[in-house]
């Protein structure tokens, strides 16, 4: 029982499955929610990918999306066009499904290598314009390119992402960035992102760390493109614009910067909105665009306050652990009655 | 060769428009060290000030020389408000915070901004057509074509960046701006009004910026809510590869930002914007200061 | 032989020579001080010799091993640490994070370890905590290990950066200002700090201070700058009674404008 408290995760992810499984199965939730639920798992996983580079290391990427492009077109050539997944049998279908996904997330930590590598030894925010040009460069790269299907898109991407693997897809990236940040190497990145020249002159190799950050994260956002590609099944190269970019960006910061659970809530939070208040249509980005404004200017750590679940059970802060329900950490009232205690 | 020389013209041209537009890039960053993420929103805004004082006001005529002028100026005041307002209302109460949070302000103007404009009934999202502000003169020297109003552009813009070193080279206001670009806290304490500088900063890079869009759309005329996004980022990138916070390396990023696209577009019109990316980097590798940028020691 | 060596270096920034042809041969356990009156070049030489800013003439040497063109954090592996004049702790941290950060480059499992949470990395993350709790303990801050840095009172801030000073395991720790901004009795705990570094731990110390009394107390062989160049140097009672030395400070005073 004690063992359970303490594990609570081994309890609570497979009943989130099994809800949404059996809602499926009785028809309550229809095929549209179930997809809905199935791209807020892919911004889930992309927006913990955004983390890893602008929460934890306190870099700045803005072009996200391009890496998502090159696991989902790369991931897509592997299933579709190299080998042709669709006329497998299933479980050989799985094993091309989950090839193709390590295939498009190799794919874009190649990427995020050759871009990195030469941006993230300077200092400053040389990393913010040459993400956002390698976003918009993939995209004139796919436009020209016949073999994916240039401007007019690429079609007919085998359905081989499911509900199942996306649920265990975004545990799998939960798990990683929390065993990330909760380690030497994270905690480097956290100590770049909070002094740069303290954590140099405390022997860190700081283009080292933020490099293996940065790649990591591009690997992440290339397994969400594959899952991507093989839930909607077409891929359009505008589909990943700049707009898409800054999606992750207003989920990520609205969510908390820095905070698993924070950007966890605010990809599924605010990509369920739209869906339920229609009217938000044209003026969705309107909204995202001053709400993103609104939450830096008032709210920095974002909606949840930067509080992270319990079961995640993360030791070193993404940022200020304030906790007060029990679902979040019990450890973090400690630190902040310290904290009031210190600052009276 | 005449082919080039003529190339060489509109790329000195698109060269203008994205020196005018890098150069409030530099000078933001120069003073509050910060990347205006929404700084091609300006660009934006101004061709539409334009576009619709000239609607409102002198729908369907040929404009004068003067009055063209005197149109692109008042869009440019305009758009220098709304640059100056935005940067009180979105960016100054995070001067004190890490850069990266007025970046991610900036990009959430942005994106406000142009689905806004595009949500708004009277703007929307259909692209609009930009009316010709000056009847356009086709010229031979020799046995090269020239168009007049492309020449006047670049000479104009030429003008407009000269004025503009004057003003920061040999104006109280440019004197304070260059003590605020070195050291904002010692020349607040000399008695520098920082906010009026930096609001100073952001009119004038906001109005350039109006000009730019102005001169862009009289050339390109469809006007949409996200012209300024690419335009934008480019000039961008002329500001780093220039040298970010060197007024001179803008307008020489500009320049060569311009000629690249232009000779590149010539050939392959995809490549041009991934050829100039491929520079950025580069230049990023060999001197990351920027070509005219001098190395920043951070003092520690 | 001499663990921190400075070879005749010198440093200009544009056309200001802020340090120019600085010497110095620290061995085990020594305790140099660095004096000077304000924008003498103190930290500048700090910078040089934490590999911050590159000399452009001279070369140091750490451990009788060459370090040129070499970065911070390569002083840092070479076993040199520092201190900040203006405190630059991990501000979003707590207390024992900050501590545990310090020790991130001599962590000894790999990114495979890390990301799939073997026992290598349980051991590991046991040994670093307990390590960093222990430098806590000596230094009295174990109860607030969960306090964020920025909360901590400025002279415990001061004292948290020599721990995560510490932590890297230096054989040389250099302290720039440590008793800046403190009171007679906070300095006399300062005193006691750095003496106990010295002498329980074995540390070689370089510190740059400007209360003099306390100068005169710990260190025993003192340089002074004055606009970046070597006025004086030597024992404590040599460089107080030095004419050079009374009449830089005395100038100082005197013409405070030129900082
Ligand atoms: N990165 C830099 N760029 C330009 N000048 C610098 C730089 N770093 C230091 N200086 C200059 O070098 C000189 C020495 O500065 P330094 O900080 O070393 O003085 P200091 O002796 O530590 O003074 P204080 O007692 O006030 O700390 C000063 O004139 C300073 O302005
Ligand atoms: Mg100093």
């Amino acid at each position: 029982m004690n063992w359970l408290r303490k594990n609570s995760e081994v309890i609570i992810l497979p009943l989130i499955y099994v809800v949404i499984f059996l809602l499926q199965k009785n028809k309550i939730l229809n095929n549209y929610v179930i997809q809905i639920i199935m791209l807020a798992g892919v911004n889930i996983i992309m927006t913990q990918s955004l983390n890893l580079v602008n929460g934890m290391t306190g870099q700045n990427s803005i072009g996200h999306a391009g890496f998502m492009a090159v696991g989902a077109y790369v991931s897509a050539l592997f299933s579709k066009i190299i080998f042709n997944a669709a006329a497998m049998p299933p479980t050989m279908q799985t094993i091309f499904f989950l090839l193709a996904t390590i295939a498009g997330g190799i794919g874009a930590a190649i990427f995020g290598f050759l871009i990195g590598m030469p941006t993230l030894r300077l200092k400053g925010d040389y990393l913010a314009i040459v993400t956002l040009g390698f976003g918009e460069v993939i995209r004139s790269i796919i436009r020209i390119t016949p073999a994916v299907g240039a401007a007019r898109g690429l079609t007919g991407i085998p359905k081989l992402a499911s509900l199942f693997w996306i649920f265990v897809f975004v545990v799998i990236t939960i798990y990683i960035c929390r065993n990330y940040m909760d380690s030497a190497y994270g905690r480097g990145c956290l100590a770049i992102r909070d002094n740069e020249v303290a954590a140099d002159t405390m022997g860190i190799n700081t283009s080292k760390y933020k490099v293996q950050a940065f790649v990591t994260s591009a690997f992440i956002a290339g397994i969400a493109g594959s899952m991507y590609a093989h839930t909607l099944r077409y891929l359009h190269p505008d589909v990943f614009s700049y707009t898409k970019s800054t999606d992750f960006l207003v989920y990520l910061y609205a969510g908390g910067v820095g905070s698993i659970s924070g950007s966890i809530l605010g990809a599924f939070i605010l990509t369920a909105l739209p869906e339920v208040l229609r009217f938000m249509n044209e003026w969705r980005l309107v909204i995202y665009g001053g709400l993103l404004v609104i939450i830096i200017l008032f709210r920095p750590v974002g909606m949840f306050g930067g509080k992270e679940f319990a079961f995640l059970k993360l030791k070193t802060g993404g940022i200020q652990h304030i906790g007060f329900s029990n679902l979040f950490q019990r450890k973090t009232k400690k630190t902040i009655v310290a904290n009031e205690e210190a600052s009276r | 060769m005449e082919k080039f020389i003529q190339l060489l013209v509109y790329g000195l041209q698109l060269g203008s428009i994205y020196a005018l537009l890098a150069i409030g890039y530099t000078m933001v960053f120069g003073i509050i060290r910060m990347i205006n993420m929404a700084h091609g929103d300006f660009l934006m805004m101004g061709s539409y000030a334009v576009f619709f004082i000239v609607s409102l006001f002198f729908a369907d005529q040929m404009l004068g020389p003067a009055i063209a002028l005197f149109v692109i100026l008042a869009g440019a005041s305009i758009t220098g408000f709304i640059g100056v307002g935005v940067e009180r209302i979105a960016y100054k109460p995070l001067r004190n915070r890490p850069k990266i949070s007025s970046m991610i302000a900036a990009i959430g103007v942005s994106l406000f901004t142009q689905n806004f404009f595009r949500a708004i009934p009277f703007i929307g999202p259909n692209p609009r057509t930009f009316p010709k502000l000056l009847k356009d003169v086709l010229f031979y020297v020799g046995p090269i074509q020239l168009s007049l109003v492309r020449i006047v552009v670049i000479i104009l813009s030429i003008v407009i960046m000269s004025v503009l070193y004057f003003i920061i080279m040999k104006t109280t206001i440019g004197m304070e701006m260059r003590a605020a670009s070195c050291d904002k806290d010692a020349s607040s304490l000399m008695g520098i009004n920082v906010n009026r500088v930096i609001s100073a900063t952001f009119f004038i890079g906001a109005g350039l910026a109006a000009i730019s869009g102005a001169f862009y759309a009289n050339n390109y005329p469809v006007l949409t809510v996200t012209m300024g996004a690419t335009l934008g980022n480019k000039a961008f990138i002329a500001a780093v590869i220039g040298g970010i916070g060197d007024i001179r390396g803008a307008v020489l990023g500009g320049f060569i930002m311009g000629v690249i696209e232009i000779m590149i577009s010539s050939v392959y019109s995809e490549l041009a914007y991934g050829i100039s990316f491929v520079v950025l980097i580069i230049i990023l590798l060999l001197k990351p200061e920027g070509l005219l940028g001098k190395p920043m020691i951070e003092k520690v | 032989m001499s663990i921190l060596k400075a070879d005749h270096i010198s440093i200009q920034f544009g056309g200001l020579k802020a340090v120019n042809d600085f010497s110095l041969d620290l061995e085990q356990k020594e305790l140099y001080a660095i004096i000077g009156p304000n924008g003498a070049g103190k930290t500048t030489v700090f910078n040089m010799l934490t590999g911050i800013y590159q000399p452009t003439q001279g070369s140091i040497y750490i451990d009788g091993k060459l370090m040129a063109g070499c970065k911070p954090y390569q002083f840092t592996e070479a076993g040199l640490a520092r201190t900040f004049q203006n405190i630059r702790l991990f501000h979003g941290a707590t207390v024992l994070d900050n501590v545990k950060m310090a020790h991130s480059f001599k962590t000894d499992y790999n990114f495979f370890n890390m990301l799939s949470r073997t026992g290598k990395y349980h051991a590991e993350e046991k040994r670093i905590t307990e390590k960093s709790m222990e430098l806590l303990e000596m230094f009295d801050l174990q109860d607030k290990k969960n306090f964020f840095a920025n909360n901590l009172p400025y002279g415990e801030q001061r004292k948290l950066e020599i721990v995560r000073a510490l932590a890297t395991e230096p054989k040389v720790i250099l302290l720039d200002e440590p008793a800046a901004g403190m009171n007679p009795n906070e300095i006399d705990d300062v005193v006691s700090l750095i003496l106990r570094v010295q002498k329980d731990l074995g540390k070689a110390i370089l510190v740059i201070e400007h209360h003099m009394k306390m100068v005169m107390k710990i260190a025993e062989y003192i340089k002074v700058l004055d606009f970046g160049e070597t006025i004086s140097e030597g024992t404590p009672e040599k460089v107080q009674n030095d004419p050079k030395v009374i009449e830089a400070y005395l100038g100082g005073h005197a013409n405070a404008s030129r900082n």
